[in-house]
């Protein structure tokens, strides 16, 4: 039985367990339902200590691969446009330092036909231990999967704690209503401390692409990976905006890309383009190529 | 003064004094990242100053070396010591400016001390240069080389396929592998790869598209078409997207204030331009500006700049800085406007050196002119007499009048340029 399998039967049981146990706290202790109580309590406090432990293996086990990115975003448009700095979130995919986020975040335009463009400038990428931040070049963008790529300059021999994409094979199948893990990485004015949180698979949709769909309480940045609860990765979080020619006229735009936020892109889909992005592989070495 | 009060006349004696200015002479330091002004008395004591000597940073680019120093710049500091060396005036700060731009040997951070009210701060800055880099490009991904339109039931009874859907090709792009195939307008694709591919309303309008580019670039790809009634299955070879004008490079030059980017497939696509003509586009030019005087249009396609090709945004920057270094009088662009091409030309007011020259270019110049960033007395002398704000020669007022004076020649509409002036 996998992690996941045993924590969501451990919840189940827990649910049973509780809805009896309320009924007995009323019960003499050594009882038999007091027995039950008793191992209810117990039943609890493995839990929270099961839980416990999970949120704190995956934030110890994936933090040091979670990035601040910081830079000065350039609007240019026809009235003149204006810059100002930005701070998003991505995650160290190589221990030579290519990192991954959203492109969306870092300025691009989801693919939609908009006046004027945003170019991001002055990329450094900040891993905890490092407060000035070092200097990252933009490498490469996936617009329609919403992915981004940096790589880390002037770190020669270094080796970062990375979250490693480079396999290409056993990626997870969630199932629906399984359990997820999500990371969150708050600010540098905050410590750059990192969140777990979680929530549940609800749906899975093939259109725009392959895609799992979470709501409920997961609270990570798009770009930043999610976990299965026995610490696998699931995918990426990633914002979907149709293609332009499928807007019909007068539809609410907002209230689609609404719809488009709280999705995670397979793992598989994600190591494949970062092969292609980086040139690791031969269709990659043709793309960058091109 | 003899003066009447009361029908009493009286005689006073006033002593004069010298005008002062009220704002300082103004510059921009791009490699810092910051404009400043010279601090005078009267901005002294609006700004509650401590001192009347100095240089008051009136702004600070977002990202840039003042932006990013530790603590940083802000509009308002007044830069008193630049590397241990006081700095009172304009002239003495951009000296120290120039002396550290032009000179690779220089230390590249630079210690900048500053009053911010009241308080003493000292910060190091970290000169960079104007790095406007391009994004990358987008993954290139297999592409069809045709452009589409739903068509779903409706119109397909009308175009005699009825309960069919599909892809009706509105384009086939020259020189692409569809046209190689024999794809042509009016097709109806409904198959990718034995797949039934079927929009159910203008919301799969891309659906076609999306899956071409989950194939393998340089794959095959077999479409069943529908073309004068029959089902018919073509096989083609797939290539990879094209640039869009999102992708496309840019360059931007601040002393012409002319924006350009590189020619794109779908431009030439179009404008019907073939495969050999090359250049960049104009996309942005400041009216007012040396290339806008001149006469250049958003739209434009370079061709030549002062008979040198310009074949994309490498030559154009070449080219330009050619001329900034020859510095002719009159620079003529061979555009290519629509279906014409036009010969519009600049004549930039080379001199005074402007606030946006590269830093190679203001070195040797200040080389040459060795006191034209220092205040000259005489000048000071009639500006004094002219009251304080008053215009200086070279200043706003004398632009929006050249402006004014190109514009009325200009309006003719001809291919010729006007003298350009940049302050």
């Amino acid at each position: 039985m996998s992690h996941w399998n045993r924590s969501l039967a451990l919840n189940l049981s827990t649910a049973l367990l509780m809805s009896t146990g309320l009924a007995a706290t009323a019960a003499p202790a050594g009882s038999e339902s007091g027995n039950d109580a008793a191992a209810a309590r117990q039943a609890r406090t493995s839990e929270r200590g099961a839980l416990t432990r999970e949120y704190q293996q995956l934030r110890d086990t994936f933090r040091d691969a979670l990035v601040t990115i910081r830079f000065v975003m350039k609007i240019e448009d026809p009235m003149g446009g204006f810059a100002g700095e930005n701070e998003i979130a991505g995650v160290i995919i190589s221990a030579d330092g290519a990192v991954l986020c959203s492109n969306l975040m870092l300025g691009g335009n989801g693919g939609q036909a908009v006046q004027g463009r945003c170019v991001p400038t002055d990329i450094k990428v900040h891993p905890r231990d490092c407060a000035d931040g070092l200097d990252a070049r933009f490498v490469a963008r996936d617009s329609e999967l919403d992915l981004a790529w940096l790589k880390i300059q002037a770190a020669p021999g270094r080796k970062f704690a990375c979250i490693d994409l480079t396999g290409t094979t056993g990626a997870p199948t969630p199932q629906l209503g399984e359990r997820v893990l999500g990371l969150g990485l708050m600010g540098r004015y905050f410590g750059q401390e990192v969140l777990v949180t979680e929530s549940r698979v609800v749906g899975r949709t093939h259109k725009p692409r392959d895609l799992y769909v979470i709501r409920g309480a997961l609270d990570t940045d798009p770009g930043l990976p999610v976990f299965t609860a026995d610490g696998q990765v699931l995918g990426f979080a990633c914002i979907q905006s149709p293609d332009p020619q499928e807007f019909a006229p007068g539809t609410n735009y907002a209230a689609v890309i609404a719809r488009g936020r709280g999705l995670i892109l397979p793992l598989q889909t994600v190591r494949m383009a970062t092969r292609r992005a980086l040139g690791t592989d031969e269709a990659g070495a043709k793309a960058v190529a091109q | 003064v003899t003066y009447r009060r009361d029908e009493d006349v009286a005689t006073t004696t006033v002593t004069t004094e010298k005008l002062a200015r009220d704002r300082g002479e103004e510059a921009a330091f791009r490699g810092w990242g910051f404009t400043a002004m010279q601090v005078t008395p009267k901005l002294a004591r609006d700004n509650r100053l401590n001192a009347e000597e100095g240089v008051l940073i009136t702004s600070v680019s977002a990202g840039g070396p003042a932006a990013a120093a530790q603590p940083p710049l802000r509009p308002g500091d007044v830069v008193h010591s630049i590397d241990h060396s006081p700095v009172r005036e304009m002239a003495g700060l951009l000296d120290a400016y120039h002396a550290r731009v032009s000179n690779d040997t220089a230390p590249r951070e630079v210690l900048v001390e500053f009053d911010r009210q009241g308080q003493d701060v000292v910060t190091t800055l970290k000169p960079k240069p104007d790095d406007d880099v391009d994004p990358p490009r987008e993954i290139r991904k297999a592409w069809l080389g045709v452009a589409t339109q739903p068509m779903l039931p409706d119109l397909a009874a009308q175009l005699g396929y009825p309960g069919r859907s599909g892809f009706r090709i509105t384009r086939v792009y020259p020189h692409t592998q569809a046209a190689e195939a024999g794809l042509r307008v009016g097709d109806v694709v409904v198959g990718l790869n034995g797949e039934k591919i079927a929009p159910r309303g203008l919301q799969d309008g891309a659906l076609l598209a999306r899956q071409i580019r989950r194939l393998d670039l340089d794959g095959i790809a077999t479409l069943t078409v529908l073309r004068d009634g029959d089902e018919q299955q073509i096989e083609l070879k797939l290539e990879p997207t094209r640039v869009t004008a999102d992708e496309a490079r840019r360059e931007r030059d601040l002393d012409f204030e002319l924006g350009v980017r590189e020619l794109t497939f779908f431009d030439r696509d179009v404008n019907r331009w073939d495969e050999d003509v090359q250049g960049v586009l104009v996309e942005t030019v400041e009216s007012a500006g040396w290339a806008g005087l001149g006469g250049l249009r958003p739209g434009d396609l370079i061709l030549r700049i002062a008979g040198q090709p310009v074949r994309d945004v490498v030559t154009f920057r070449a080219a330009l800085e050619d001329v900034k270094k020859r510095q002719p009088e009159r620079i003529e662009f061979l555009v290519l406007r629509g279906a014409r091409t036009h010969l519009p030309y600049a004549e930039p007011e080379w001199s005074p050196a402007s606030q946006h020259e590269q830093p190679a270019v203001a070195a040797q110049q200040r080389a040459a002119r060795p006191n034209q960033h220092k205040t000259d007395p005489d000048q000071a002398r009639t500006e004094d007499a002219r009251g304080p704000g008053a215009a200086k020669p070279d200043s706003g007022a004398s632009a929006q009048s050249s402006a004014a004076r190109s514009g009325a020649g200009n309006s003719g509409g001809t291919d010729g340029g006007v003298g350009a002036r940049k302050e």
